[in-house]
């Protein structure tokens, strides 16, 4: 009798702890697409424009053809320009992927306000910059093997410049360096379609906003993680960009989305469409810095 | 001018009180139990002559003056409790201490002559509820244990919080707007792990009382409601064991008489065994997987004299838990609560009757989860040292005047941190000394006057005055207290309420996440105090003479300087927190229908809370206001307890609830022009708390069987098993919903994580 009351307690306190997650279905709400707009533009450089659709949330992922909006009409205006961009591809010598965007054929000036606009399923969508940015100067640039942030600890390039006084400057990483076969992503994700010696340029960028509200003339070093790995001796060219502040509201936004889904304490983050009614992104402009080659110490 | 006005006829009300005819006497006392010599707390004295009566108060004190007459016709009564009638020849003030002996049972209970306790309607006091501990007692309850807040969490208008959180929700307010106070000492958890048992020993407790609105003066600090609960004295008349063996806990109690009479003591404890029962069942890759919770009671009181008595009572509690689930999620807590309270009463004189305290407490809460390679955490930490001073003056029978003071010093250790894991896949916790503390001190005056004006209205008049110091912002305020009662009929009336509250403590929650991190934090120049009027008006009604209160209550409540995180806030060790908030306003409404059965074989009550509660914060869902994640459309409660025979009582209760509110976002965003680090898709919300849990319900039964009286070395043995079933249907009520993506699909999809399913419960309650 006492060993059929002890088990009982026990098969009672196993249910308790143990039959209590199940997935469940959940109706997804009126969703309304809307366009996603990304467009940076730097002065001396041809734009290009990434226009996707919005998918409803409980839907499985859509292919980057897909989710592309290829019938729409875009321009950039300034500066006496009215570029006409048009549907382009280009494919990633890395990931082996097909990426899909608009593209026009006359280069950025600097100081120079321009205008976006976009024309899709019968509604405009326009928003301005200018390419005023200051180009900043970078002092050095140097490596840490081990280094503790918000996402953790890992290795880190890090930058050392100094903040121009009395302007509002918004800064990130920017890192262009060749790959090969046997370079791997930081997720361990290894090219499906490099061969042998065959190389391929990666750009990274990172994903945190330095704002110098807080922080303005001093000397900066701020610490990136580089998205690919890599042996003692690999070679990079690192660059910092100077945004305008609607990069900066933007991708601060997405930054700080990214750490809310990690992390089931933080309340999460709402993107605003601050640049655009009814679509979501951003139209900036950003000057970037001297490149400074940047070899791996180890 | 109109500020001034009200000062000159509050002045005038209380000075009134004074104003006492010399042909009164006044009768005073303690009101006892006759078996224990316990305090009877709320119970009834009155005089049939002017039919007037008053109550005892929380420390079995009663005085009332009344016009000599040539014999006196006094009843004394209480729930449970057969009631005394006296007839009293006298020309004098005197004092008068009466025992009442429990009723045998409510079979032999027939109705009485004597007067029962009608204050649900005479009284100028609105949303105020007290439970019978009797009633608490044949309940059913997670492992056989009494439980307090389950019980609290079935009356109109209070609402539980999700399993696993901290507490209850009273008219729209969040937790941290209930001041739970045990033996004055404030409580910052009440509750046990998943909401298992409240924190609370029903074996070390005498008496509860719920305030949800028409708050007296005496009470501040919070917006919401008072859950005033006093700890037992101990018998003072013999050692008395008590204990329960449960299936999850278990609890034992020694009380027992000192100096002949003079003081009581009484030791409790409860200890939870969970953790040593599962230790080899648990799989390796759940190793983690630990429970145990405990709490223990103390308390001692002695008189010094007639007129002085002493309280010393203490309370520690603690929960900790690891839990390895799947996904990989691993979830730590670790809370608990100390208390420890000395008071003192004094009489002054048959009409004067003071208490003096001196409180310290000592919260703690640490919570920490991991899931892949990320770990947060999550630490709060609060002291308290408080003293206290209440004056209860008793000129005539028209008036209870009250007044005091009171002042507490809070110390907080808010801090939360996200970091990868380390490679050992252990979860570590906050450390309270590396976490900055800041400090802030509150005072508080008031004075109230409960006033009668003839047979039909009554008037509660009260005005507090908290003053809040910290090194950053100092504050101030005056909150007015009204109630007002109109008799209706004999056993009918009508209250209406005003009162206004201020707080400065915030438990700054989590507005739409989905896991329980709320932090304590003090008022200062950044954080103002929260703010709340609340107005109420009640219909009350008595049917069979007392039996059965059914009333029906509304309620409008505004709630300003609300706080909650700013979106996406990481507050590391180094931040700020006052930095990373952000304020917004609050709005509740409702509608309360009561039935209660207090008397016969058949008591408990139906209940049933229709209910709006919403705020508006500009910086967050866009300027828009939405819901409370506890704003719960439909609330039902159905309690019963059905004595069937001497030998064998039934009790049932089941509760539903309209789903809670929680956020999920509704498109996806894909984000191309970026590195490898930012490319992929972001979530695209339209509005917080847009989405709604299942609807909560669930029913629990109990069976007791009263054993015979036996006798074990010459002491007579009572004994009663439990054996009751929780969530009799099983019903997998939402806990949690979390997101995650098909590793095969790609396609996201939501796990809702329940607690609590079918419970069978068996306990073994004894007394010697």
């Amino acid at each position: 009798m006492k060993r059929i009351v002890f088990f009982n307690i026990i098969a009672l306190v196993v249910i308790l702890l143990f039959s209590c997650e199940k997935e469940i279905t959940i109706v997804q709400q009126p969703y309304q697409e809307k366009p996603s707009i990304q467009c940076l533009i730097t002065p001396g450089q041809y734009p290009k424009l990434y226009l996707n659709k919005t998918l409803p949330f409980l839907t499985p992922p859509a292919s980057a053809s897909e989710i592309f909006i290829d019938n729409a009409t875009a321009t950039i205006s300034g500066g006496g320009d009215e570029i006409l961009l048009v549907s382009n591809s280009a494919l990633d010598n890395f990931y082996g992927t097909v990426s899909y965007f608009y593209s026009g054929s006359t280069k950025i000036k600097g100081n120079t306000k321009y205008t976006l606009k976009i024309s899709y399923n019968g509604k405009a969508y326009s928003a301005n910059t200018t390419t005023n940015q200051r180009k900043v100067q970078l002092d050095s640039v140097t490596y840490i093997a081990q280094f503790k942030d918000i996402y953790g600890e890992h290795e880190g390039v890090v930058f050392h410049f100094k903040d121009k006084p009395g302007e509002l400057d918004n800064y990130r990483y920017e890192m262009q360096r060749n790959v090969d076969s046997t370079t791997y992503a930081i997720n361990d994700f290894k090219s499906p379609v490099l061969m042998g010696s065959q190389k391929a340029l990666v750009v990274e960028i990172g994903r945190t906003m330095y704002s110098d509200v807080n922080f303005d003339g001093g000397n900066y070093s701020f610490v990136m993680e580089p998205a690919f790995k890599h042996i003692g001796g690999d070679s990079a060219y690192v660059f910092l960009q100077n945004c305008d502040h609607n990069i900066f509201e933007f991708y601060d936004e997405l930054d700080k989305q990214k750490l809310t889904q990690k992390n089931p304490f933080v309340e999460p983050v709402f993107l605003r469409t601050n640049q655009f009614k009814d679509a979501i992104g951003v139209f900036g402009s950003y000057a970037l810095s001297d490149s400074v080659l940047f070899i791996y110490p180890e | 001018m109109k500020k001034e006005f009200s000062w000159v006829i509050f002045t005038f009300f209380i000075l009134s009180g004074f104003t006492g005819e010399s042909q009164n006497i006044t009768i005073s006392g303690h009101i006892t139990d006759a078996q224990t010599g316990e305090d009877l707390i709320g119970a009834t004295i009155y005089n049939t002559n002017a039919k007037t009566g008053t109550t005892t108060n929380n420390y079995g004190f009663y005085s009332i003056t009344i016009s000599t007459k040539d014999t006196l016709g006094m009843v004394f009564s209480y729930i449970g409790y057969a009631p005394q009638t006296k007839k009293i020849a006298a020309s004098q003030s005197l004092v008068l201490n009466i025992d009442l002996a429990e009723a045998n049972n409510s079979l032999g209970e027939v109705v009485v002559n004597a007067k029962r306790n009608d204050n649900n309607v005479s009284k100028a006091q609105v949303g105020v509820v007290e439970v019978p501990l009797k009633q608490i007692n044949t309940l059913p309850a997670i492992g056989g244990e009494s439980d307090v807040l389950k019980v609290i969490q079935l009356l109109p208008g209070v609402q539980s919080g999700k399993e696993g959180t901290t507490g209850f929700h009273v008219r729209g307010g969040n937790i941290d707007q209930n001041l739970v106070l045990l033996d004055e000492a404030t409580i910052y958890n009440p509750n046990h792990l998943f909401g298992l048992f409240s924190t609370f020993n029903t074996n070390a407790i005498n008496h509860i009382k719920l305030i949800k609105g028409g708050f007296p003066a005496e009470y501040g600090g919070r917006l919401s409601s008072i859950l005033e609960i006093t700890m037992k004295e101990g018998n003072k008349n013999n050692i008395e064991v008590n204990g329960g063996i449960g299936l999850l806990a278990s609890n034992l109690s020694l009380e027992g008489p000192i100096n002949k009479g003079k003081g009581s003591f009484i030791v409790s404890g409860r200890r939870s065994y969970i953790d040593i029962l599962l230790k080899p069942f648990i799989p390796k890759s759940k190793n983690n997987t630990n429970y145990y919770l405990y709490d223990y009671n103390a308390k001692v009181n002695y008189s010094f004299s007639d007129n002085d008595r002493v309280y010393l009572s203490y309370f520690a509690g603690l929960d900790d838990a690891n839990y390895t689930g799947a996904s990989s999620l691993n979830y730590r807590i670790n809370f608990g609560n100390k208390t420890a309270t000395l008071r003192w009463n004094h009489l002054f004189n048959n009409k004067i009757f003071t208490n003096t305290s001196i409180i310290y407490n000592n919260y703690h809460n640490s919570l920490s989860t991991a899931q892949g390679n990320y770990q947060a955490q999550m630490y709060s930490g609060i002291k308290d040292l408080n003293f206290k001073t209440d004056w209860e003056i008793l000129p005539n029978p028209n008036h209870i005047i009250k007044v005091g003071a009171n002042f507490s010093k809070n110390t907080f250790l808010p801090a939360t941190t996200t970091n990868k894991v380390v490679q050992s896949k252990t979860i570590s916790s906050l450390k309270p000394n590396t976490i900055n503390p800041t400090y802030s001190s509150q005072l508080a005056f008031y004075l109230s006057d409960e006033i009668k004006m003839g047979d039909k209205l009554g008037i509660n008049l009260g005005l507090r005055a908290p003053i809040f110091l910290s090194s950053t912002a100092n504050y101030s305020a005056i909150e007015p207290r009204v109630t007002l009662k109109y008799s209706t009929g004999k056993s009918s009336s009508v209250k209406l309420a005003y009162t206004e509250m201020n707080q400065f403590l915030h438990l700054v929650p989590s507005s739409s996440a989905s896991l329980p991190t709320d932090i304590w934090i003090s008022s200062s120049d950044i954080v103002k105090p929260e703010v709340s009027r609340q107005y109420s008006l009640g219909w009350f009604k008595n049917f069979n003479n007392n039996a059965i209160e059914t009333s029906v209550e509304v309620y409008y409540k505004t709630m300003s300087n609300q706080v909650l995180f700013k979106e996406g806030t990481q507050p590391l060790l180094t931040n700020v927190i006052d930095k990373q908030l952000t304020f917004g306003k609050g709005e509740s409404y409702g509608i309360e229908f009561f039935a209660k059965k207090n008397f016969g074989r058949l008591t408990g009550w139906a209940s049933y809370t229709l209910s709006w509660a919403n705020q508006t914060f500009s910086a967050l869902n866009y300027g828009k206001t939405f819901p409370y994640t506890y704003d719960k459309r439909h609330n039902i409660s159905l309690v019963a307890t059905y004595e069937l025979n001497n030998k064998w009582t039934f009790a049932a209760d089941w509760v539903f609830t309209s789903g809670g509110a929680y956020t999920l976002p509704l498109g996806k965003i894909p984000v191309m022009e970026a590195g490898s680090l930012y490319d992929g898709y972001y979530y695209d919300f339209e509005s917080r708390n847009n989405y709604r849990y299942r609807p909560y319900h669930r029913l629990d039964v109990n069976f007791i069987h009263k054993n015979n009286v036996k006798r074990w070395f010459g002491k007579k043995v009572e004994s009663e098993w439990v054996v009751g079933v929780y969530n009799l249907y099983s019903r997998m009520n939402p806990y949690f919903v979390y997101l995650t993506v098909d590793p095969v699909t790609q396609i996201p999809s939501a796990k809702e994580v329940s607690l609590l399913p079918i419970l069978p419960t068996l306990s073994w309650n004894f007394k010697f």
